[in-house]
């Protein structure tokens, strides 16, 4: 099977930094593929060359089967975009926004209005229809962002840190939303860096760091291929934990800081370490992978 | 696969497609059905007080202007610049916002509009909405006495308007103006 989405050592510079150095991306039909990384490290420039708003330096990128960015058009026509930045139109109401995108994304004449139910429901804005953009909160806002890329019903969706800034049950609303669209066999190219976020609703993750893909794989064998089954989490001033952490360097296990604490991995469970113990997760091996230094 | 796929023969969109212009005009027209008021009582209220100011005012000391009858010089003017403030606005000041701040073009150009579409779309909705604001103080200076004839609409260097044809040149005092044509501007120069 081929996939939705293909990338080819893609390159992308902007002047003298290199924004994305060489990156290979798949996303089989079917499935939610998500890509992780710091901030800087290429996901939007990435994300804005599946829409040719970004022409490539160098590499090769097919969305549906199109080549881009010759047959990026015809792309756009079957996918849908969830950008990072809200772009409503404020002084419309809910339901004029959808209007809008309905004939933007070309649904026929009589299928306009469904599409703008279904996507009232998607939202569950069905109440707020005539409510104006600037009189919605946050969550709603977002919600209404997801379900305007949806009005085609497109069988790949973007979306570009679908959930930052939003609290957490609109987040887990969200979460709920985007897996119930994957059930139905939408494929989904999601940016963020909310570990969790990745590890809850991605079959396969990439994780980027300066422009590149670091790892690649489902998080669950991410995390047993760099992070093993269990941490163990010192706590201690920070004299200790520097003590702690050379010892630990010392007996070849890798150690991440995690703001009070530093927390051992791939010890398999050594008993002399005073520490709690607990499940490892993705957000180790994104430390272990993208360093802990902020460049 | 996927190359084998995208290599094939498939159907090349055309430059400017209907269905992307009209998205982009409808985008427009539902927008304005939200802020039409203001915007229409602008761009009618202004010209007319220019009108009043330049008609009751200077009017009552000009009355021709280069061999130009002085309604015909002011209207004419005044319809000009009213068409281009309510065109130069939304273009310089309403794209910038729309591209800039409110990262609208983003979402355009993420649905199936290329550039060119948008930036025709977006042309022809400026061209039609300033074409349209431009009537109004044209039709204010025709109830001022304004010759409604495609004289006024012309850019041909011709110095006079018909009616104004048979009068001597240039030297068309007040009371003689105001007796040929019943115009406030010419009750106000009495």
């Amino acid at each position: 099977m081929s996939s939705a989405i293909r990338l080819r050592g893609v390159v992308k510079r902007f002047g003298g930094i290199t924004a994305v150095d060489g990156l290979d991306l798949d996303v089989p039909f079917g499935t939610c593929v998500g890509l992780l990384g710091p901030n800087g490290a290429g996901k939007s420039t990435t994300m804005k060359a599946l829409t040719a708003q970004v022409i490539l330096d160098e590499g090769e990128i097919d969305v549906l089967g199109y080549r881009l960015p010759g047959d990026s058009k015809q792309a756009r026509a079957e996918m849908g975009v969830v950008p990072q930045l809200d772009n409503l139109d404020v002084s419309l109401t809910v339901e004029q926004n959808l209007l809008v995108f309905s004939h933007l994304y070309r649904v026929p004449k009589g299928e306009r209005q469904p599409a703008v139910e279904r996507a009232l429901s998607i939202a569950n804005l069905h109440e707020r229809r005539t409510a104006k953009v600037d009189e919605l909160s946050g969550g709603m806002r977002r919600r209404l962002l997801i379900a305007r890329a949806l009005l085609h019903q497109p069988r790949l969706l973007l979306l570009d840190e679908p959930t930052v800034g939003l609290d957490p049950q609109v987040r887990q609303e969200l979460w709920a939303l985007i897996d119930r669209l994957r059930s139905e066999g939408v494929s989904i190219l999601m940016s963020t860096h909310y570990i969790e976020e990745a590890e809850r609703l991605c079959d396969q993750v990439t994780i980027m760091s300066h422009g590149r893909s670091v790892a690649v794989g489902p998080p669950r064998a991410l995390i047993a291929e760099h992070a093993g089954p269990e941490a163990i989490e010192v706590y201690g001033p920070p004299a200790k934990l520097t003590e702690v952490e050379a010892d630990a360097r010392a007996r070849g296990w890798s150690t991440r800081r995690t703001g009070t604490s530093v927390s051992i991995l791939r010890a398999n469970g050594a008993s002399d370490l005073d520490g709690e113990r607990r499940i490892t997760n993705l957000e180790d091996v994104f430390v272990l992978l993208t360093g802990e230094e902020i460049t | 696969m996927a190359t084998a796929t995208a290599t094939g023969p498939r159907r090349r969109l055309g430059r400017l497609e209907r269905a992307a212009l009209q998205g982009v005009l409808v985008r427009e027209v539902v927008n304005y059905s939200s802020f039409w008021r203001s915007s229409t009582f602008s761009s009618t209220i202004d010209p007319t007080i220019y009108l009043l100011a330049f008609g009751f005012g200077f009017g009552s000391l000009v009355s021709t202007v280069a061999g130009y009858d002085y309604i015909d010089f002011v209207g004419t003017g005044i319809v000009a610049t009213t068409v281009l403030f309510s065109g130069a606005f939304p273009a310089m000041y309403g794209t910038f916002v729309k591209y800039q701040f409110q990262h609208t073009y983003d979402a355009i150009l993420a649905a199936p509009v290329d550039t060119e579409e948008l930036v025709t779309g977006e042309g022809l909705w400026i061209a039609a909405r300033t074409g349209t604001y431009g009537c109004f103080p044209m039709l204010v200076a025709v109830v001022f006495g304004l010759d409604p004839s495609w004289g006024c609409c012309s850019c041909r260097p011709s110095p006079r308007s018909p009616a104004s044809a048979g009068r001597t040149s240039g030297s068309s005092s007040p009371p003689a103006r105001s007796r040929s044509r019943a115009s406030p501007t010419g009750r106000a120069g009495c």
